[in-house]
C-alpha cells in the first residue's frame, strides 16, 4: 500500500507539473487515530499531504457535481475545474454514474484509479479501529477501478461473490417483519442528512426534503416523517446505488442503511441486469423502459 | 456542600428513592451502547460508560416537539410534555453545557417555557469521568472532567462507593431527605476521590480555546473559511449532536382545516439554514456558514455570555464524516 501511495502522489505531481489539473481530490492523514480523510490538493507542493492507506473510506465522487456547478455571475471566459480525483473501485463507478447524469463532464476528470484491498468500517470512535474492513468492502464484486485515466497498479482486493445473504435472509421474512425492523433502525435517525451529504448521487440542487413549497417531508424528527425522507431517498437511488456504504459510514448514529440500499442493488441486477456505473452506456436505470422489463415487483412483491 | 457516601449494595434502594420522584432517566444498556433512557429498575442502569452518543440538551429542548394546534376556532398551546423528574448520569460537560443553555432560554427578560419548565422539574445528578475519551478537551473549555456547574448533584464512581455531592438546595434537598441510604464518606475515599479528579484531568490534552474569542476578530477573510470548510458536506452531524448548539426552526403541518406548529432544531451548516423566502441566501458559501458556527460558538458567546459555547466533549470531531476537527480548526484560527 506503501508503493501505491507513492506512485499515486508521483503521478499526482506530474499532472501538476505538466498543469494538467486545478485540483485533486484525494485523502490526507486524519486527526484521529486510524483515520484518514477527505483533502483537496491545488498545487504540487500539497501532493505531499496526500495519503492513501486503509482508512481511506469516503467516496470522494461526492465532492465533484458542487465543484462543476457554474456560478451564478461567472467571470468572463468561465471554464469549468479540471479536477483528478483518487478513486477506489467504488469512487469510480460513481464518477461513471455522475457523467451519465450529465452532473460531471468527463472531459473535465482525470479517475486515478487506485489498487483497493477494502477500507476500514467507519470510525466512530474517536479512539479509531483497526483493520476492520467494512462490510460493503467485504462483499464488494467490484474492486477494480472503472474506465481510469491513471491506474496505479498493486494488490487488490479479490471481488467478493455476488451472494446478497444478509439481505435475501432478510427479504425472506414476513413483511410485517421487514416493516417492524425497518422502522426499528430507521426510527434512530436524527435527521442529520449526513447519508444524503456523503452520497454522490445525492446531488439535487434542492432535495425533495428540503422543498417548503410544496413540503413533502418536514424536517422534524417524528418517525413517518423520517420514514418519508428515507423511503423518498431510497427509492431514488434505486439503479444508481453504488454500495460503497457512504451514507452508512456517515452516519453518526451507525444506522444500518445497507440492508436496504442492498436490497435496491440486487433487484436492479435481479431484475434488470443493472448494475449500476459497470452498464456501460445504458442510459441511467430509472431513464428506462423496456417492454419485457419484469414487472412482478408492482404485481406480485412478496414471489419473485 | 458536604458529600454523602452511597455503598454500590445500596443502589437498588437509591434507585427506588429516584423513581419515588417520578420520571427517571439515566445510562441504559443498549445494543447500539449506552444511551440516555427511561429507568424502571435499578438492573437497568449501567455505571461504566464514557458518554451519551446525544447530548442530553435533547431532554428539555427536544429535536422536535409541537408548540400550538390551530384549526378554524383559533390556536391552542400544546402543553410542555415529556418532562423527566430525574436525569442522572449525564456527564459533567453535558452538565456544563446546560447551564449554558439556561442562559439562553432563561434570562430576566425571556423565558422559553418548555426548556425551562422541563428544566425545572428535573433533579439533574452528573457524573465525573472516570475515562475521558480520545476527543475529549473539556479542561480547555472551562469545565473539567468533575465540573459542577449545571448540575444538582454531582457523583463520583469510586467502584464500590458512589460519593454524592449536592450542589443546589434541589439536591441537598433530596439527600436530606434520603439520609437513611448514605453514610458519612471516610477521609481514604475523598482522598481517592480527588486523586481520581486530578488523574483524569490530567489526561486531556489542552487545545486553544481561551486565545479564540480575541483572535477571531481577525479572521474575516472568506478564504480562511472556505479552506477550513473545504471537505464539509453540509450535513447537520456537528450541530445535531452538539451540547450547546440550540439554533431552531418552525415546520408547520396542516391536514385539512387543522394542524399545528413544530419547534425543531436547525444546523447552521444545513444550505438551508437562513436561506430566505426571496431565494436570496446570506451564507451560501460553505466557509460563510463554517465561520457562523464557530463565531456563534467562540465570539458571540464570549460577548453576550462571557462563556465560550464548547464544553469540549468532542462529538463533533468523532462524529464529522470529513473529519473537521474544531480542535485542529481552533489552532488554525489563534495561529
Amino acid at each position: 500500500m506503501q508503493d501505491a501511495e507513492k506512485k499515486m502522489k508521483a503521478a499526482a505531481k506530474q499532472l501538476f507539473d505538466d498543469k494538467k489539473v486545478d485540483v485533486i481530490v484525494g485523502f490526507r492523514k486524519g486527526s484521529r487515530a486510524n483515520s484518514s480523510r477527505p483533502y483537496f490538493a491545488r498545487s504540487a507542493a500539497d501532493v505531499e499531504n496526500l495519503v492513501w492507506n486503509g482508512f481511506c473510506t469516503a467516496n470522494l465522487a461526492t465532492f465533484l457535481p458542487k465543484q462543476f456547478e457554474k456560478p451564478a455571475r461567472p467571470k468572463d471566459g468561465y471554464k469549468p475545474p479540471r479536477i483528478a480525483v483518487i478513486a477506489k473501485g467504488c469512487d469510480s463507478r460513481s464518477v461513471g454514474g455522475l457523467v451519465k447524469e450529465n452532473q460531471v463532464p468527463r472531459a473535465n476528470v482525470i479517475v486515478i484509479g487506485m489498487p483497493c484491498n477494502g477500507m476500514t468500517a467507519a470510525v466512530k470512535g474517536a479512539q479509531g479501529k483497526k483493520d476492520e474492513i467494512g462490510r460493503a468492502c467485504l462483499e464488494c464484486v467490484n474492486p477494480m477501478v472503472r474506465d481510469a485515466d491513471i491506474s496505479i497498479t498493486g494488490e487488490s482486493r479479490k471481488p467478493a461473490k455476488a451472494g446478497y445473504a444478509r439481505v435475501k435472509a432478510f427479504a425472506a421474512k414476513s413483511s410485517q417483519e421487514r416493516w417492524k425492523a425497518f422502522v426499528k433502525e430507521i426510527s434512530r435517525c436524527i435527521r442529520c442528512n449526513a447519508c444524503r451529504e456523503a452520497c454522490p448521487n445525492c446531488y439535487c440542487k434542492v432535495c425533495f426534503a428540503d422543498q417548503k413549497k410544496p413540503a413533502w417531508v418536514s424536517p422534524a424528527n417524528e418517525l413517518s416523517e423520517t420514514i418519508a425522507f428515507h423511503m423518498g431517498r431510497m427509492f431514488h437511488q434505486a439503479g444508481r446505488c453504488v454500495e460503497c456504504d457512504a451514507c452508512v459510514n456517515a452516519c453518526p448514529m451507525g444506522i444500518d442503511l445497507r440492508l436496504f440500499t442492498q436490497k435496491l442493488a440486487q433487484d436492479a441486477h435481479d431484475l434488470f441486469c443493472s448494475v449500476p456505473g459497470i452498464s456501460g452506456d445504458e442510459a441511467p436505470l430509472l431513464n428506462m423502459f423496456k417492454q419485457d422489463d419484469s414487472q412482478c415487483f408492482i404485481t406480485d412483491p412478496e414471489e419473485k | 456542600m458536604q458529600s454523602v457516601a452511597l455503598d454500590i449494595k445500596n443502589l437498588k434502594k437509591f434507585t427506588a428513592a429516584l423513581l419515588k420522584l417520578g420520571t427517571v432517566r439515566g445510562p441504559v444498556h443498549s445494543p447500539t451502547g449506552v444511551v440516555l433512557a427511561d429507568i424502571t429498575s435499578q438492573s437497568d442502569l449501567a455505571l461504566e460508560y464514557e458518554n451519551f452518543k446525544l447530548p442530553p440538551k435533547r431532554e428539555f429542548f427536544p429535536q422536535c416537539e409541537e408548540i400550538t394546534r390551530f384549526d378554524a376556532s383559533g390556536v391552542r398551546e400544546v402543553p410542555v410534555s415529556g418532562t423527566a423528574d430525574v436525569i442522572f448520569g449525564v456527564r459533567p460537560c453535558d452538565a456544563l453545557a446546560l447551564s449554558h443553555l439556561d442562559r439562553v432560554f432563561t434570562d430576566d427578560k425571556y423565558t422559553d417555557p418548555y426548556y425551562s419548565k422541563r428544566r425545572d422539574a428535573a433533579l439533574l445528578i452528573s457524573l465525573a469521568c472516570n475515562k475521558p475519551e480520545a476527543a475529549c478537551f473539556c479542561t480547555s473549555t472551562g469545565g473539567s472532567p468533575s465540573s459542577k456547574q449545571g448540575a444538582d448533584i454531582i457523583g463520583f464512581n469510586l467502584g464500590t462507593v458512589l460519593l454524592l455531592e449536592p450542589l443546589t438546595a434541589k439536591g441537598q434537598a433530596f439527600v436530606k431527605k434520603n439520609k437513611s441510604l448514605f453514610r458519612d464518606p471516610s477521609a481514604k475515599e475523598l482522598q481517592k476521590r480527588d486523586k481520581q479528579e486530578s488523574d483524569v484531568a490530567g489526561q486531556i490534552p489542552g487545545v486553544a480555546v481561551q486565545q479564540a474569542p480575541a483572535a477571531l476578530s481577525g479572521r474575516s477573510d472568506p478564504a480562511f473559511w472556505e479552506s477550513i470548510a473545504e471537505t464539509c458536506l453540509s450535513c447537520g452531524a456537528c450541530t445535531f449532536l452538539c451540547p450547546t448548539c440550540h439554533c431552531f426552526d418552525f415546520s408547520d403541518r396542516a391536514k385539512r382545516e387543522a394542524g399545528s406548529r413544530l419547534r425543531v432544531h436547525d444546523a447552521c451548516m444545513f444550505a438551508s439554514f437562513v436561506r430566505e423566502a426571496s431565494g436570496h441566501n446570506p451564507r451560501g458559501k460553505k466557509g460563510e456558514r463554517m465561520r457562523q458556527r464557530v463565531m456563534h460558538k467562540f465570539s458571540y458567546a464570549p460577548e453576550n455570555f462571557n462563556t465560550v459555547f464548547c464544553v469540549g466533549c468532542g462529538r463533533c470531531v468523532t462524529a464529522c464524516p470529513s473529519n473537521i476537527d474544531i480542535r485542529e480548526t481552533l489552532s488554525k484560527v489563534t495561529a
